[in-house]
This record gives structure tokens, sequence and C-alpha cells, in this order.
């Protein structure tokens, strides 16, 4: 029966060819759209954690205090410490207190942030400028664009500011900053760190953000894991290193959202996938129910018929499972180090701030499920037809037109 | 000449029979043909699908947002989007000519907003109470509809409170509280009864939450204006309806859509849209690859049967437009089958709240927006020229190989089953 299952794959090669090549795109594909849905979900956590940074450092205990009250000392040390460890890392400082800006007869209370951006991040806040420039030298500050309108305050003019622990000063508005979120930008005031450190407390920051240039993806939760362990250890245990989700909770919920959506599109991609492996095989058989007949007529029995289609299928359907398999693979392997958006939606994606170059992935259980939702699907369309050949009586399956 | 005109009248006999036999040959091979509609169909039917619920979602969310947080198409002074204190309402006069100059096709909601404080016993409460008309407010707002406790407001003299902010005040139903706001240097004040409780949904916005009638906001506030004119919309027409309101307004009232008052929502709604719109074009290649090798597989599969035709005299060229006559009759029918099918689909889910409880949107993320889950599908007649763009060209593509590989047959060979 293998002999005979074998040779009828190669008795009429264009169908057995253009079985085994919908079979690889159908799985193909899946992979791919997948590996899609994972870059997608990347681009998220890409986007998330520019802000946040991947690792963050705080005095222990952050959490139970306002905003400020606790501070690491000396972080020059501690950021030698960091990048020890880690030399790749990109390391950014802050040192957070709030106070009360007043200007025009109105007053409001901010976030007073002295912040020090490692260079190669320092784009990110660059988007944010939508007028003038980051403050750089003593007496600076720029401002949140609601906070500006609530002060009535443009580029150029000068606040005061109370600023809790230290005293009074008068700063120079020189940047307008829109954050994407208002909530920011109607209490955020950016001081550069260094001048900020002078007045309030030398050589201490709030808070250190780390980002990893390697992590691009949501699988590459472990190596974080890794990374804040052995950080945790440098670092001892007056300060305490967390994941940004550990920081925010909320923030990762956000990517949880993506869920539903790429579920309604699995399950539209998957039944259309699945039609497209029931047609080939279905109608690649039903043409033959006619030769079923004949094998039948010269004293196969039915198991055997059913046994011979099956194998000759599953001969087809693993074969091309594979060829789909290596290709997807290989396409999700070259993705995972980064797939640039055509030029046109790259455009659109960075008029919005949103990282231009994915990083797609995959997961074990997903490559599982191709595979099985391939062979299920093929063996259910190819058993058909055998089954009602078996059923008919050898002369009627002779006759039988399809 | 009489050449010429028997060629045409032959030709013509040509294509009338050959439709015949196509579309015999549908009916001949049932099952063929039937598979054939049907991926065409579901190809057709996905496509629509999908861009109605990529649609659908974001219309959704504004639209639920509009009926909690905010209102379908706003009017108001530009200085009062910048700066939401009753200084910059919309005085009688004016909410007069914006009456007059909109006609009566729209329904417009004015609403009276102004931070006050609200007393209750010994304890009090920073908060932007709303001035509603009772009637009217549910045209524009889900609010009405969300009283968990007691009624709506009827009568003079009324509060409804969110419960959260009935909970920090220590009132309930029954409960007195005194309202306080500033108007010029005085202090302007009056008292309330607690008629209802509200929960929106939205936490930290049922803590903040206080509606009395427009009537008692404006005797409180010494005004006949309103800070804002709310106009009535369907979901997925706000932006329209503000694009034609516009034109009509006054001078110095600016008009904004649902869109344009979601804050940060608006930026992310943005990003998710263009973010699955890359998702579209997977599946629509994949409908490509569907109906391309579907085509392919039924005309392969009957390669002896052409043989046959072709040994009987049949014109490989004329063969050829067969098969070709066959496909079109076979994704045509399954694509209008489909489209049929779609539109049912969506119009059904665009009225009936399946998708939200299917989809469990009430995740954290949906309800700190207070958004509802209720989802609907958008529908638009767009979709239809989406898919069948797509299925025709897939239809083009599939004809272009079998019409070849039939027009260079060697009928002998061919009917041995090569």
């Amino acid at each position: 029966m293998w002999a005979m299952a074998w040779r009828n794959l190669w008795r009429s090669p264009a169908r057995s060819w253009l079985t085994l090549g919908v079979v690889a795109l159908a799985v193909f594909l899946s992979l791919v759209f997948f590996a899609f849905s994972a870059a997608l979900k990347n681009g998220v956590f890409e986007l998330l954690t520019r802000e946040t940074g991947h690792l963050v450092v705080q005095p222990a205990g952050w959490r139970t205090k306002s905003v400020g009250e606790l501070r690491m000392e000396q972080v020059a040390a501690l950021q030698q410490k960091l990048l020890a460890a880690y030399p790749e890392a990109e390391v950014s400082v802050r040192l957070e207190t709030t106070a009360l800006l007043a200007a025009n007869r109105r007053s409001r209370t901010v976030l007073l942030q002295g912040l020090a951006v490692a260079p190669s991040r320092a784009e990110v806040l660059e988007r944010y400028l939508s007028e003038g420039r980051l403050p750089v030298a003593a007496e600076q500050v720029a401002l949140g664009r609601g906070l500006a309108r609530a002060l009535r305050l443009e580029v150029g003019d000068r606040v005061r500011a109370s600023v809790q622990g230290s005293g009074l000063y008068s700063f120079e508005v020189v940047g307008l900053l829109d954050y994407p979120d208002p909530a920011v930008g109607g209490r955020l005031a950016l001081l550069p760190l260094a001048w900020f450190q002078q007045i309030l407390a030398p050589g201490a920051a709030t808070r250190v953000d780390l980002h990893f240039p390697w992590l691009h993806r949501l699988d590459q939760a472990a190596q974080l894991e890794v990374a804040r362990e052995r950080l945790q250890q440098a670092v001892g245990q007056a300060l305490v290193v967390e994941t940004w989700q550990q920081v925010s909770s909320g923030v990762s919920e956000y990517l949880d959202i993506l869920d539903p959506y790429l579920l309604v599109f699995m399950g539209l991609f998957f039944i259309l996938a699945g039609m497209l492996l029931v047609n080939t095989i279905y109608l690649g058989l039903v043409e033959r129910v006619r030769e079923f007949g004949l094998i039948m007529a010269l004293g196969a029995s039915r198991a055997q018929v059913m046994g011979l289609v099956l194998l000759e299928s599953l001969g087809l359907t693993i074969a091309g499972s594979m060829v789909g398999l290596v290709l997807g693979l290989a396409l999700v392997a070259w993705w995972s180090q980064g797939l640039h958006l055509p030029a046109g939606y790259a455009e659109m994606y960075a008029e919005f701030g949103l990282p231009v170059v994915m990083y797609a992935s995959i997961e074990p259980g997903q490559v599982l499920f191709t595979l099985l939702f391939s062979l299920a699907t093929a063996l259910l369309s190819a058993l058909w037809p055998a089954w009602v050949a078996g059923r008919l009586q050898p002369i009627e399956a002779m006759r039988a037109a399809p | 000449m009489e050449v010429a005109k028997r060629q045409e009248v032959s030709v013509g006999y040509a294509l009338q029979l050959f439709s015949r036999l196509a579309w015999r040959n549908l009916w001949r091979h049932r099952s063929r043909t039937w598979l054939l509609g049907l991926v065409t169909a579901y190809a057709t039917l996905a496509m629509v699908c999908f861009w109605s619920f990529l649609d659908g979602v974001f219309e959704s969310l504004a639209q639920s947002y509009a009926a909690v947080m905010a209102a379908p198409v706003r009017l108001a002074h530009p200085a009062w989007f910048e700066d939401p204190d009753p200084e910059n309402a919309l005085s009688g006069q004016e909410l007069a000519q914006i009456a007059a100059s909109l006609g009566d096709g729209y329904r417009l909601v004015p609403r009276l907003e102004f931070p006050a404080l609200a007393r209750s016993g010994e304890v009090s409460q920073g908060i932007m109470a709303r001035g509603v008309d009772p009637a009217l407010e549910p045209l524009v707002s889900g609010l009405p509809q969300k009283v968990v406790e007691g009624g709506w407001l009827a009568g003079p003299g009324q509060v409804v409170l969110g419960v959260g902010l009935a909970r920090m005040l220590d009132t309930g139903l029954g409960g007195e509280l005194k309202l306080y706001t500033m108007v010029g240097q005085e202090v302007s004040s009056r008292g309330f009864r607690v008629v209802g409780l509200v929960d929106s949904g939205l936490a930290p916005y049922n803590e903040a939450l206080l509606l009395i009638s427009l009537q008692e906001a404006r005797a409180l506030l010494q005004t006949t204006g309103a800070t804002q004119v709310e106009v009535a919309a369907g979901r997925g027409r706000e932006a329209a309806v503000a694009r034609a309101i516009k034109p009509l307004l006054p001078l110095g009232v600016e008009v904004r859509p649902v869109e344009d008052l979601m804050g940060i929502m608006k930026t992310d709604m943005a990003y998710h849209r263009l973010v699955y719109q890359l998702m579209g074009w997977l599946i629509a290649l994949l409908v490509t690859f569907a109906v391309t090798s579907t085509v392919w597989v039924s005309v392969l599969e009957r390669t002896r049967e052409f043989g046959l035709l072709a040994a009987l005299g049949v014109a490989p060229r004329s063969l050829a437009g067969l098969v070709v006559l066959e496909a079109m009759f076979a994704t045509a029918l399954g694509a209008l089958l489909g489209l049929v099918a779609a539109y049912g689909l969506i119009a059904y889910l665009a009225t009936h709240n399946v998708l939200g409880p299917l989809l469990g949107l009430s995740g954290e993320y949906f309800s700190q927006y207070g958004l509802t889950q209720e989802i609907y599908t958008a529908v638009k007649p767009a979709y239809a020229l989406y898919a069948l763009g797509v299925v025709g060209l897939a239809g083009l593509l599939s004809m272009l190989l079998p019409a070849r590989r039939v027009a260079q047959l060697e009928p002998v060979r061919s009917m041995r089953g090569g």
C-alpha cells in the first residue's frame, strides 16, 4: 500500500505539488499571522517602556511615600555599579519633587523634574518638544503645554517657584512640551538635572531608569528578570530594582486589550485557512472516487481504500507543513531582528511617534496549534471522499460523476 | 461582408452556447461549485466583517465615551474648550442665535457646568457640578439610564449624585446637601435633596459627578446662558454632524465631535486602527490565495474532461473561455452570497450587543475610561468595495493560469490523466 500511495503521488505531479504548496502556504501564512500579532504587541511594549525604562531603580519603600520624599544619594556611584554589570544599558536619572509654580496671579502645584536622559534616548524627549528648546542651564525650565496654558505662560516668560525644602526661585520658560497624556502635561515642569541637584540635593536622585538596547520583545521577559536580579544584588537592600510591569501594573493591562481583537482576526483567518485546505484536498480526491471504485472492484476493501487515501494525504500534508514551517520560522527569525514597515506606513507611524521597526516573535504553542490545525483539517477533508467511495458499490463508484 | 456577418453570428452563437455549457457544468459538479462558491462567499464575508468590526469597535468606544464623559458633538466658546470656566460660557443671546442658525434639523441640549462646593452635614467636597435639562439630557447622555438607586431629576430642588460622591459626602437617597459657588465676588448657594444615585462605571468619575437641573444651575450662577450646547448624533456620525454644523455656526462658537473631546484616547484609537490595518492586508492576502488556489484545483482536476472536449473538436481558445466563464459564474455567485450574508450579519451585530460580552471587553483598560461593554459593528457600503476589490483581483489571477493551461492542452495526454 505504501508503494501504491507513493506511486499515486507521482502519477499526477501537478495535483500533488499544488496540494503540497497549498498546505505549505496555509502553514506559512498562519505562522506569519501569529508572528505579526506578536510584532504588534511588541510594538506596543516598546511604546509603553519608552518613557518608563525596562528596569527602574528607586529607594525601597517608594510606594508608601509621596513623590520625592525618599532619595538615593551618590547617584554617580550607583550609575557606575549599574554600568559595570550592563555596560550597554542606557541610563536616565531623575530627581523629582513637588513645587508651587506661580505666574499671572495664578498658581499650580506641579511636579518638578530634574532629568538627565541617556544621549541615545534624548530623541524621545525631543519629540514632545513643541516649542522652544529643552532646558540645559541654570534657571531654565520646560513646561507641559497644559500647565503653561493654565498659568498663561509662553516661551520667554518667567515663572516663580516655591520648591519644597529648598526655597524660592525664578525660572525662565525655554520650551513647551506636548505630552501625549494631558494629565502629565498639566503638571510637569522639566529642569536640567545637574542644576536641580545643586539647589535641592547634591548628587541625589529619586529614580534611575535603564533601557537595554537588546530588549525588543515581550518573550524576552526571562532575560529581563535575570538582569533585574543581578542588578538588585549589585545595588543592595536600600534600593529596589523593578521591571516596567512591576512599577506600573496598569501599563501592562494595556497590552491585554489587544487580545480580543487578535482573537476575532484569528477566527476570521483560520476559518479561511481551513477552507483553503479543505478545498484543495477534497477537490483533489473527489475526482478520484471513480478510481477508488475501480480499486475496490479489483478486490480492495473499504478500509484499504481509506488507508490509501489517508496515507497519501498524510504524506502530502506533512511534507507541506514542513515546508511551510521551515519557511515560516525562517521569516519569523528574520523579522525578530526587526521588520521595517513599508514607507507609507512608516510615515504614518512616525507621525504618531510609534516605532517604525517591529520585532516579531512566536510561541511554541502557536506553532503547535498551526501544525495540528493543518493536519486535522487536511485529514478530515481527505477522509470524506474516501468514505463516500467506500460506501458505494464499486460499480456505482466507477460511474460516479463528482 | 457576408463572411463577416456569418462570423459574427457564429461568435454570438458560440458565446451563448458556452455560457449555457458553463452554467450547466456548474450544476453538474455540484459539490465543486458549492465549494468554490463557499470559499468566495466566506472570503467576501471575512473581508467585510474585518473592516466592519474594526470601524465598529472604535465607533462604539467613542459612543460610550460620549454618553458617559462628554457628548457626541459639543458647541462652546473656543476659550471654554481651553479653560472650562463658567466665565467663558455662552450667553442666553448666543444660545438663541445657535438655535436659530442650526434650525430644527439638530437636537440641541444645553448644559451649564461650574465648579462648586457640595456640603452635606459636616463633610464638604469640591466638584464640577453639571446643570442639565432633565427632559433633553437622555438625547446625548447615557447617565439617565445609569441611575442605580432612586430616579432621574424630575422637579425643583433635586440632585443626582455619583455613587462615589454620595459615599464621600456620607449621604444617600433623601439626604440633604447644599451647593456653594462663586459668582463674581459673592458666594451663591442653594439647598438640594438627593433623588438618585448614578454609577457611570468609572470610579473616579463617580466621585465627582453631581447633576442638577439647568434651571437651578442658572439661578445659582445668575445667568441665562450655558457653558456648552451638546448635539445628538448617532454612532459613527459624530464627525459628519460636526462638519455639517460648522458652516452654520454664529461667529465665536466652536464645534468639536467626540473624537476631539477624548484627549489621549484619540491617539490610542488612531494607533490601534493603524496597527490593525496591517492585519487587514494579511487577511486580504490569504483571501487572494484561497480564491486563486480553489479555482486552480477545480481546473486541474478536470484536465481529463477538457481533453475529451478538445478531442471532440472544441478549439483550445474556446475551452479556455469556458473555464473562465465557469470560474466567473461561481466566484460571482459566491461573492454575491457572501455580501448578502456579511451585510446581514453586520447589520444584526450593529443593533445587537453580541460582541461586547463575547469579547469580555470589560477589562480594566476599558473600565478606567468608563466605557461600556457594548460593541457594535459598523455598516458602510465601502466594505463591499474592499471585499469585491480583493475577491475580484483574486478571481482575475485565478483565471490566468488555468486558461493558459487549457489553451496548451494536448487532448490525448490529458485524457490519460496527465
